[in-house]
């Protein structure tokens, strides 16, 4: 039994080596129509996600509502790309007096919680080659 | 089918025998019917009053309206309402009275002419489905199956309870967001009302009350994380103060009371569970009677939020108050309020909904209660007037001040909300004066207009469903059984709204 626990651990610890790294396009749409700076942050678990650690982040300007970009060389996953566009520059995604979101955002696999954010599984996109998703902002 | 299988089946109806009928029944009739069904048994009902609950099928272009007697000079002006009016879209109905798309009306009054417009309320949620021709998400009472949860409160907000001037705009208002600012001259949509930056989005209540001199108090629920608002609003429109508060068991909350000091909350036992609403049941359906809770009565410091103070009454419901006021005496101060009370929260959980495929669950009406709150002694006590009553309303100049009469809406035909009659009642001595519409006529909300020659003027709308009209009728408020001084009779029939404002010429 052990000397299989072994295996398994030591191939789970080789597999993102092995398999090669991938890029993720990700399309926004349905941004607000006045200029706006668009964040996008990248989780790679629950906890990280949860914990609101992501792995890589960026930000880009909205060009009508829209944007386009790539988060290159992420190992072979499953990730959560959470976005939202700032409009009024503070660079942080506004909430009112109950903490509830008062500039557009998003989620990958265009997730939606219920009273709340997503959780992992449901905004999770894997990735094992190249890969493009769209999030539409609300 | 033979007799005997029949009997059989009715009678394991008649109990709510689950398993056979669930066996025997196609899906449609199932407990969880799709909401197709519901339209389909509306469609198909003969039910004479169903106008009252029909969807109106477009905006409303100015009209004329035709007029026996003379709105006396008092009452020129435009009488503001609004109402679910949407409530069918692509084959599906909603199944409850409350969740429907909000009409705007005005009705403008001018001697002998009386014009009325009715318009949608532009809502994102409106907008997004009548462009998609069917329902994207829920509505306060209706989950439909397979579709989105909303985004956030506003993205069901339906505009659909209550009309408030403020500043250069009539607000429409709903409950569980926003408030919906309109241009009072042709009910155009303009958008949310965001009071301050960290309000948009946060629930304004339907039931603003607003002191005679133009200060505007109002409340918000945020069931979810249990917070109680506060607003305070000056008479220009201007945000003053607003505030959230912890609040335990969170109830639904329709309306509240204002005093010369504090803000009076009756607490119905019918609370809010946060587990049904994540495991998907509706706003509505999230909510739990609990009479082991009794009524609680939370008081308010108007100056000092933080000050609070609870009282306990028996368990029951309301929808709404018609006044409180304070009196000082040699042991302290007391608290008077008067309240249509119901013994259970059945009309909401079951007659407004029913209504919805046409049908009366028969849940006896609300009666006009008079409570005593005593700050001193922290003791409540309350009397029943023993008059049925729904839609209370006072003179707006008495409002936060000791007050006698209240006119409300009375006598029930077949159920609820088939109100027949309007009344007035004096809640010290409780005699009442009534007149009652025809018998094919559903009253709905009367508001209290002032006159400075006198007691002032009574002025509301009523659904003639037999011969599909609805009218707007004026009283003398000191002489209701008299019968109206003037009467406006639309050539259509609207469907029955909520609430209303008068704003004078």
């Amino acid at each position: 039994m052990k000397s299989i626990h072994t295996i398994l651990t030591i191939a789970a610890a080789w597999l993102p080596l092995a398999a090669s790294a991938a890029d993720l396009r990700v399309a926004v749409t349905d941004g607000p129509a006045a200029p706006a700076t668009l964040y996008l942050a990248v989780f790679d678990s629950a906890d990280a996600f949860a914990s609101n650690q992501a792995v890589v982040s960026q930000k880009i300007e909205l060009r009508d509502g829209a944007a386009q970009l790539v988060f290159s060389g992420l190992p072979a996953g499953r990730y959560v790309v959470k976005s939202f566009a700032d409009e009024n520059g503070n660079a942080k995604l506004d909430t009112n007096l109950l903490g509830l979101p008062t500039e557009r955002y998003g989620f990958s696999n265009d997730a939606r919680g219920r009273m709340g954010p997503p959780g992992f599984d449901a905004a999770a996109v894997p990735l094992d080659a190249d890969h493009s998703i769209t999030i539409r902002l609300r | 089918m033979s007799i005997h299988r029949r009997d059989l089946v009715l009678r394991l109806m008649a109990a709510g025998g689950g398993p056979l009928l669930a066996s025997l029944a196609p899906p449609a009739a199932h407990a969880q019917a799709p909401s197709a069904s519901w339209h389909a048994q509306f469609e198909a009902s003969q039910a004479p009053w169903k106008p009252a609950f029909a969807t109106a099928p477009a905006d409303i272009p100015l009209t004329a309206a035709s007029v026996r007697g003379r709105f006396p000079d008092a009452v020129a002006g435009t009488l503001y309402r609004v109402g679910p009016a949407g409530h069918d879209l692509g084959g599906e109905r909603y199944q409850h009275w409350f969740d429907g798309d909000g009409m705007a009306h005005r009705f403008v009054i001018e001697g002998s002419t009386v014009h009325h417009q009715g318009r949608y309320v532009a809502t994102a949620k409106r907008q997004a489905e009548v462009q998609a021709g069917r329902r994207l998400t829920e509505g306060f009472g209706t989950v439909f199956p397979g579709r989105e949860p909303p985004s956030s409160p506003d993205s069901m907000n339906t505009a659909n309870i209550s009309m408030l001037p403020v500043g250069d705009d009539v607000l429409a208002l709903w409950e569980g967001g926003s408030a919906t600012r309109l241009d009072p001259r042709t009910l155009e949509t303009r958008g949310l009302k965001t009071w301050r930056a960290d309000l948009a989005g946060v629930p304004f209540s339907a039931h603003p009350r607003v002191e005679p001199d133009g200060t505007i108090w109002n409340f918000g629920v945020d069931a979810h994380h249990g917070l109680l608002l506060l607003y305070e609003i000056a008479p220009a429109g201007a945000l003053r103060r607003a505030d959230a508060f912890p609040l335990s068991h969170m109830p639904m909350v329709h309306d509240f009371a204002v005093t010369a000091g504090h803000l009076v909350f009756l607490l119905p036992p019918l609370v809010y569970d946060a587990q049904r609403r994540l495991a998907g049941a509706s706003v509505l359906d999230a909510h739990q009677w609990r009479p082991e809770l009794g009524m609680r009565v939370l008081v308010v410091n108007k100056q000092d939020w933080k000050r609070q103070q609870m009282f306990h009454l028996p368990a029951g419901f309301l929808f709404h108050l018609g006044n409180a006021w304070e009196e000082h005496t040699a042991s302290g101060t007391v608290i008077h309020l008067d309240y249509a009370r119901a013994a259970d929260a059945s009309s909401v959980l079951t007659d407004t909904r029913e209504v919805m495929r046409a049908r009366l669950a028969g849940s006896a009406g609300p009666v006009l209660t008079v409570a005593r709150l005593d700050l001193r002694t922290g003791k409540a006590t309350q009397a029943s007037l023993g008059v049925e009553a729904e839609f209370p309303c006072i003179d707006p100049r008495r409002v936060g001040l000791r007050h006698r009469q209240v006119v409300h809406a009375t006598g029930t035909q077949g159920g609820l909300p088939l109100w027949g009659a309007i009344a007035s009642t004096n809640v010290e001595t409780g005699v009442s004066q009534r007149y009652r519409y025809g018998p094919h006529t559903i009253v709905e909300e009367h508001v209290w207009v002032p006159d400075a020659r006198g007691p002032g003027w009574v002025l509301g709308t009523a659904l003639d469903y037999a011969r599909k009209q609805t009218l707007l009728s004026c009283f003398a408020a000191d002489a209701l059984a008299d019968g109206p001084v003037a009467q406006a009779t639309l050539p259509y029939a609207l469907p029955l709204g909520l609430h209303g404002v008068f704003v004078a010429a």
